[in-house]
């Protein structure tokens, strides 16, 4: 379940906040066994011109790929106007990469934007979280 | 005047107050062992400064930082 914080999650205007699982850490089955807390702030806005539809904008993200202990592994930060200096997309590594990483992780590691599906593309792919349902690429690509 | 929201639509519904605060309460709890007021608190008296600055700041505060407007 997915839920809005504080706003009703569609009005022009407003801020809003979405979040899987209250909040809760999503844990992804696999053989590795991840856990995925991620919250996207997004706006509604119009489309270019007057006839194009509302649509989406995302302004600010964190999305944690976290042991099954939840021990941060890397997270993805774009976070303008949030009180941060740091603006730009970027990543954090973590304890839970379970190495030595000096200075590294106090770092803020240039990044593109990263969007949600991308993450996820990426533990299914890449790390073997297995996906709850056969057409997964086809829903992460709409 | 705000518009009213619906409780839910489809899959996604708005957490209620509660529940934001529950979501702020834990993850102090996680990242910085202290309540969700206690952080309020603090981050009201300016002790964390930039909030992603992790030579400063445990991780965590960055996102505590994101929630709090929602939830105060």
């Amino acid at each position: 379940m997915w839920v809005v914080v504080g706003t009703n999650g569609y009005s022009p205007g407003q801020t809003h906040a979405l979040v899987p699982n209250l909040g809760h850490p999503v844990k992804m089955r696999g053989s590795i066994g991840l856990n995925l807390v991620t919250r996207t702030w997004y706006r509604v806005v119009r489309g270019e011109d007057d006839r194009s539809l509302w649509k989406v904008a995302v302004i600010a993200y964190s999305h944690r790929l976290e042991t099954a202990d939840e021990k941060e592994i890397v997270s993805y930060h774009w976070h303008p106007g949030e009180g941060s200096k740091v603006v730009h997309p970027h990543m954090h590594l973590g304890a839970g990469i379970g190495a030595d990483l000096g200075m590294l992780d106090k770092t803020h590691i240039p990044t593109g934007e990263i969007r949600l599906e991308e993450l996820i593309h990426f533990t299914i792919h890449e790390l073997e979280a297995e996906p709850q349902r056969e057409d997964w690429p086809e829903i992460l690509s709409e | 005047m705000e518009e009213r929201a619906d409780e839910e639509n489809g899959r996604v519904r708005r957490m209620t107050w509660e529940e934001g605060r529950e979501l702020l309460d834990r993850t102090a709890q996680k990242h910085l062992g202290i309540s969700g007021e206690e952080f309020i608190e603090r981050w009201d008296k300016g002790e964390y400064d930039d909030p992603d600055d992790r030579t400063k700041n445990p991780p965590g505060v960055m996102e505590l930082a994101m929630i709090l407007p929602f939830v105060r």
